[in-house]
Parts: structure tokens; C-alpha cells; sequence
């Protein structure tokens, strides 16, 4: 590399940093209440979750396409904490002209249930809920903060991954900002979920390529028989593809992705979730399916993901009503045109 | 080795080059029906190859001395882009424009770069690509036709099949034995011009499902060739045409196939307000998977445009092109038999029923999709 740019060496940093916790506290599904306070503590101490916020406020006002690739390191590591939305939140709220809380923040706009007859208001699909301190969370058109102190965490899902959590309506904090802001939010919430999971893929595409490596059956390697080559060829597409959608959804010079752009990566990267989780596990057969063997936090993680922030009917659907109503432009007009990264 | 893919951006010049493109073709293709448009680079058409011709788009990569135009791969992009998306018959010219023009340029003599290109440039000399033959498909190495070297040239004896416009081209670059035995494999192939207006010669057209002809059957019968015949190295046949075909693989060919079908629909949804979730679904996942294979596809360019070789890279776009363009009819096919009183057109109906019949050779043509798949497996270490 003839110039190391700033993002590299970010990259780099906050790989060193999220390896060593996932060497340390990666290989257990249930980690501590001390766990999490450790690995978050190191995570913030480490500076990286302001690089989105000005210099002003103290950051290094790093646009989408810089952080980009710091965030696929979130699932590539397979993470326990909500890094990604955690600093896609904090430029939000920055931008907002919103306080900026000091401690993990998770972003649900969708799955949202406001019951007003009890004043509550609950959500069943929190990623990493139980862990994380703060909440943005899209109801009725409002935006409400959230903590955890007022929480009341009804189900911690198999593998501490999700949560579902309720909390008394008195006790959010509705935030005075613009519509706008509300479908930005919306927008977020979509790439924080999007952007690890390609990261995770990229690891699940390591791991079954070197799987296939190694693996010896029929007194060969897997990586022999045609039948497992054209499957790893196949994932390899599926990958490549998503990491190219990731790319498309962080094509911004500022910290909001393009609402076009974003509903095409976030189709195709739900598109292609469950058929690399399925090659990979094919691959690798039944170790693939023990706890014991890595794979499962990496699959689990694409596959539970997909639906997070809306499916991908829900962002075909939003696209599709899009083209539909570019009365005059055709498929090739909008492809060559605002359908293109600049 | 299989290497990333970074967002490649068009140069900001190029805009002016596609409007005066979009212009161009929507002016010459005005009186083309989606059905005829559906044939995408089957359409066939020499005005429309010399109106281009006339406009300096033929040999758009091709260096001036010759007649080209010298402009690089973008443009190249672009200009295939803009006539593949109209579905405009490029027929007549594209394999010279894409490939044989730069295989000459690559590999020939000066002699026959003065010869073939000026020609290539201004749409008079078509070519078409001579390498399956009726044993020989993915097996290509075991061709069979033979040229032997004598006093005048080479004589040339044999066949090939699947050649598309066979009978419509000035000119044949056939992979052909000119040492050993079929046993010897890609040892002693080498790549010939074939002048297909010489006696012995005989073209026999092959009507697809379709009813259209654009492939043929062709024969050699003590065929004789003039010691010029030669293109690059005898015995290097081999490698010439992976490189050919390395660069063929790499084009938006392999997105728009089935594009005059997805316009065709998208204009009916909105004539007709066709309007459900599952209409807008689909449009929305057919762009989605459109805009992240384009979004290849230009990263592929700009790997050609920064001298690397992405031969691996290109399969893979392909293949998973060739997926969504296979795809597309599938899903469109369901959103019309969706509601009872929706009537499509019979425009739509019949270029529908044409893209469901002629799809599966979208991942037969330039290696088929296991073929691709093979070489994406070498590129990853596999094999």
C-alpha cells in the first residue's frame, strides 16, 4: 500500500481492539453483567465510537464511507455490543442538536408495540437489548430515549443476541426532532444491522473455505469434489455481492446514507443471508451445528439480522414503490443515474 | 486469486457521452417493440451497426490510426451499457467491436491490423467466434478441426456448430488443431481468420426456440487459407482465446439481458395501474439485484481501466448476472397471473414468453455457468 489512509489505520486499530475481546469473551453465549461493562468500557475508552461526531465535540468527523469497513469489523468479530449503531446513534443525535449519552446506544424503529391503555411501551427484537445502556426507539411518529435502568427485560433470547424488553411511557424521553429525522433514524437502524452482517459473511466465507481445506473425507480434502467447489463458488458470489451493497449503503460523504441506495443493500444483503448461512453449514456439516465450533455466532448473526429494521419485502417494497412512481424515467434512466454510487 | 471489488465511479465526462448516446439510439430504435428489443445483442442489424459506424462508436477502444476511437474502458462501459439497456441490435458488429477487434489488435501482424480494423470500425467487417463443434462444448480442448500448413497457407477441414451469426459475418476467428491429436488438448491450437466467403466453405443456419437463426452450423471442406492466416502464435490458440474471453466476460452483457422485459412491464404497471405489494416487491428486489450487479460490473472496468486482470473476478459477475437475468422472467411471469382482471398486452405477453424461452442460454454462451463456477473454485484455491 503506497498510501495508508486515515481509515486504515482505524481499521486497523479497532480490528486489534475487537479481535482481543472476541479472543477473550467471544466463545461464550452468556456472558456476565461484568462481561458487558468490560468489553464496553474498553470499546469506549478506546475513542473510536466519537470518530463520527465533529471535531468540535471532540471526534474525527468521519463521513459513512470512512467507517464503512470499521463496521463490518463489528460482525467480522462477532461483537456482543451494538458498535455500529452505537456510533451511527451518537452523529444522529449530534446532528439533532440531541445530548449525547454516555454509553451504548440501540436503534429499533420497527416492532415497536405502544400499548396506551397500559402506558407502555415494548419490543420483542432488541438486538442486543439486554446489553446495551440507551434506546432510540420509533414510535407514532415520535422518537424516544430509553434506558436501561427503567427496563423491564421480559426474554433474553438463546444466545444473548437479542431481547425483548418493556418500558413504562412515562419513563421515555420523547425527543423534539424533525420527520425527517425520524426516517434518517429509520435509515440507520437499517445500516447498522446491514453493514456487520457483511462483515459476519465475510468471516463465514474464511471459515468454510479454509473448512473445506482441511476437512478430509473419501481420503481427500472437501475443496476436490466439484459438487463442494461450485457451492463455495456460489457463496463467494453471495458475498461479494453483499460486500459490494455494503459499500453502496456507506457511499455518503456525510453521516446518512442515501435512501435508494441503502433500500438496495439492504434488500440484497437479506437476499443473501440465509443462502451463505446455508452453504457455510452444508460445508462444514455437523460441526457446524455445535455450540462448541464458531460458526454458529457468524450464521446467527446474518440469519437474525436480515429481518432487523424490516425484511426484505419491506425494502423491495419501499424501492419498487419508488421506481414505480419515477413516472418517465426508466429502469436504465434511474440504474445510470440516482441509482449509481457517486 | 479472487480479489475485492471497490466501488468504481465513472468519470464525470462520461455523462456527456451517454446523453449523447441515449439520444442517438432512442432516435434510431424508436420504431423497436420490447419483442424486438428482448433480443438484445442477438438483434441483428447492419444499418443500425453502420449508423453507429458513422457517429465514430465502432472500435471505440481501438487507436486512432486504425479508425478507432482510442477511448478507454468507461466509455467502452457506457457505450455498451446505454445499447444493451435499449435492447438496440448490436448483432452485426458486437463480437468484432468486443472482441475480435481487440484480439487483432492484441495479437495480429501490422498487416492485419490495416486489413481488419479500419474495416471493424466502420461496420464492414462482422465476425463471428468459431469454437464449439459438435463433440466439443465445455470440452473445448478436444476440437477436432484441423489446419494443415502447406505451400500456399494452411487447409483447413472440419466444423463448428453454435456459431452465433456464422451466416451473417464477413469473418470466422476459429480455434483450431494445427499439431497433434485431440489427445494432446490445449497443445497445438491456434486461432485462424477464417474469410467465410471462400469455396469450401459451407454455412448451415440453426433455428433456435425462438424461430429466430442466429447460430449456424458451419463446415470446412479443404478450406484454403493464405499463410496470413494466422492470428498471434501457432500453438498459443489456447491461451489467446481465455484472454478473449476473460474480456468478453466483463461487460454488462451479462446484467441486460433481460432487460427490454423489465422496461416492458414497469411501463404496463404504470399504463395500467397495476398496483400490489407483491408488484412493487418485485420491482423492487429486480433494480435492488440490478443496481449491486452494475455496481460490479463498473468495479470489473475499473480494474481494466487500472491495467489489473480481473479473469476471476469477471466469471463471477457473470455468473451471478447471468442468475438475475434468468431470474427476472420468473418473477415477472408471477405478478401477471396475479389478478383476475389484470390484462396484459400481447406486446408483453410475447417478449415475456420470448425471454422465459431463450433464457437458459444466458449461462451457456462465453462458458457455461459450471464452467464458471470451475474457474471461480481455481481462482480460490480449490483446484
Amino acid at each position: 500500500m503506497e498510501n495508508i489512509s486515515m481509515d486504515n489505520l482505524f481499521d486497523e486499530a479497532v480490528g486489534r481492539l475487537f479481535a482481543d475481546i472476541s479472543e477473550r469473551f467471544g466463545h461464550s453465549l452468556n456472558l456476565s453483567v461484568t462481561d458487558d461493562e468490560t468489553i464496553w468500557s474498553e470499546i469506549a475508552t478506546s475513542g473510536f465510537l466519537d470518530v463520527m461526531l465533529s471535531e468540535e465535540k471532540g471526534g474525527a468527523g468521519l463521513n459513512l464511507k470512512e467507517v464503512g469497513s470499521l463496521c463490518k469489523l463489528e460482525g467480522y468479530f462477532k461483537l456482543p455490543m451494538p458498535f455500529t449503531s452505537t456510533l451511527l446513534a451518537r452523529g444522529w443525535l449530534e446532528s439533532n442538536g440531541q445530548t449525547i449519552p454516555d454509553g451504548s446506544v440501540v436503534i429499533a424503529t420497527m416492532g415497536v408495540q405502544a400499548l396506551a391503555g397500559q402506558r407502555k411501551i415494548q419490543i420483542n427484537k432488541l438486538p442486543f437489548g439486554h446489553r446495551a445502556a440507551f434506546f432510540l426507539v420509533l414510535s407514532n411518529q415520535s422518537c424516544y430515549l430509553l434506558t436501561k435502568e427503567k427496563a423491564v427485560i421480559n426474554e433474553v433470547y438463546h444466545a444473548g443476541m437479542f431481547a425483548s424488553m418493556s418500558w413504562e411511557l412515562d419513563d421515555a424521553v420523547q425527543l423534539d426532532v424533525t420527520a425527517q429525522a425520524l426516517n434518517e433514524l429509520h435509515d440507520l437502524a437499517a445500516l447498522a444491522s446491514l453493514v456487520p452482517s457483511v462483515g459476519a459473511m465475510e468471516r463465514i466465507f474464511e471459515m468454510t473455505l479454509a473448512y473445506a481445506n482441511q476437512r478430509q473425507q473419501f481420503g481427500r480434502p472437501l475443496s476436490k469434489f466439484q459438487a463442494i467447489q461450485h457451492q463455495i463458488s456460489v457463496l463467494a458470489e453471495h458475498v461479494w455481492a453483499a460486500r459490494m451493497a455494503a459499500q453502496m449503503a456507506c457511499n455518503s460523504n456525510n453521516n446518512l446514507p442515501d435512501p435508494n441506495l441503502l433500500a438496495i443493500a439492504r434488500y440484497q444483503v437479506s437476499f443473501v443471508s440465509d443462502q451463505v448461512a446455508d452453504i457455510a453449514h452444508a460445508v462444514h456439516g455437523a460441526i457446524g451445528i455445535t455450540e462448541e465450533y464458531d460458526l454458529h455466532f457468524y450464521t446467527r448473526r446474518v440469519r437474525e439480522f436480515k429481518t432487523d429494521a424490516g425484511s426484505q419485502s419491506y425494502w423491495a417494497r419501499k424501492l419498487g414503490r419508488y421506481v414505480l412512481g419515477k413516472e418517465g424515467e426508466t429502469v436504465l434512466s434511474m440504474l445510470t443515474g440516482e441509482l449509481c454510487p457517486r | 486469486m479472487l480479489d475485492v471489488l471497490d466501488l468504481a465511479y465513472l468519470p464525470e465526462e462520461e455523462n456527456q457521452f451517454r446523453n449523447e448516446l441515449r439520444a442517438f439510439i432512442q432516435e434510431a430504435t424508436q420504431g423497436m417493440d420490447a419483442y424486438a428489443r428482448a433480443r438484445s445483442w442477438m438483434g441483428f442489424d447492419a444499418g443500425f451497426s453502420k449508423k453507429l459506424a458513422s457517429k465514430g462508436w465502432l472500435g471505440l477502444t481501438l487507436p486512432k490510426q486504425y479508425g478507432g476511437a482510442e477511448k478507454g474502458y468507461f466509455s467502452r462501459f457506457v457505450l455498451s451499457e446505454e445499447l444493451l439497456g435499449a435492447g438496440a441490435p448490436v448483432s452485426a458488429h458486437w463480437i468484432a467491436d468486443r472482441q475480435s477487434g481487440p484480439l487483432i489488435l492484441r495479437y495480429g501482424t501490422e498487416a492485419q491490423k490495416q486489413f481488419y480494423l479500419p474495416r471493424i470500425c466502420q461496420g464492414e467487417a462482422f465476425f463471428c467466434i468459431g469454437m464449439s463443434e459438435p463433440n466439443s462444448g465445455s470440452d473445448l480442448a478436444s476440437i477436432k478441426s484441423k489446419a494443415v500448413k502447406n505451400d500456399k497457407g494452411w487447409l483447413l477441414n472440419g466444423s463448428k456448430i453454435w456459431t452465433t451469426n456464422a451466416h451473417k459475418s464477413h469473418y470466422m476467428i476459429a480455434l483450431v488443431r494445427t499439431s497433434g491429436e485431440s489427445s494432446d488438448r490445449q497443445k497445438g491450437l491456434s486461432q485462424l481468420i477464417v474469410d467465410l466467403s471462400l469455396p469450401g466453405v459451407t454455412v448451415r443456419p440453426i433455428l433456435d426456440v425462438a424461430g429466430d437463426a442466429h447460430f449456424s452450423e458451419v463446415f470446412f471442406s479443404d478450406v484454403q487459407l493464405d499463410e496470413y492466416a494466422l492470428i498471434g502464435n501457432e500453438g498459443d490458440g489456447w491461451e489467446q482465446v481465455n484472454a478473449e474471453l476473460a474480456f468478453e466476460r466483463s461487460g454488462p452483457e451479462r446484467i441486460y439481458s433481460s432487460m427490454a422485459l423489465v422496461e416492458c412491464f414497469l411501463k404496463e404497471c404504470r399504463q395500467k395501474k397495476w398496483q400490489s405489494d407483491h408488484i412493487e416487491a418485485t420491482l423492487g428486489s429486480i433494480v435492488a439485484r440490478l443496481a449491486v450487479l452494475r455496481t460490479m460490473s463498473l468495479a470489473i472496468t475499473g480494474k481494466l481501466a487500472n491495467h489489473e486482470n480481473p479473469s476471476v473476478e469477471a466469471s463471477l459477475v457473470k455468473d451471478y448476472g447471468t442468475g438475475l437475468e434468468q431470474d427476472i422472467p420468473k418473477l415477472i411471469a408471477d405478478c401477471m397471473g396475479e389478478h383476475p382482471e389484470w390484462t396484459p398486452s400481447v406486446e408483453l405477453i410475447k417478449t415475456l414468453a420470448l425471454v422465459e424461452q431463450v433464457c437458459p442460454s444466458y449461462s451457456l454462451r462465453g462458458g457455461t455457468r459450471e464452467i464458471l463456477r470451475g474457474i471461480i473454485a481455481r481462482g480460490l484455491g480449490l483446484r
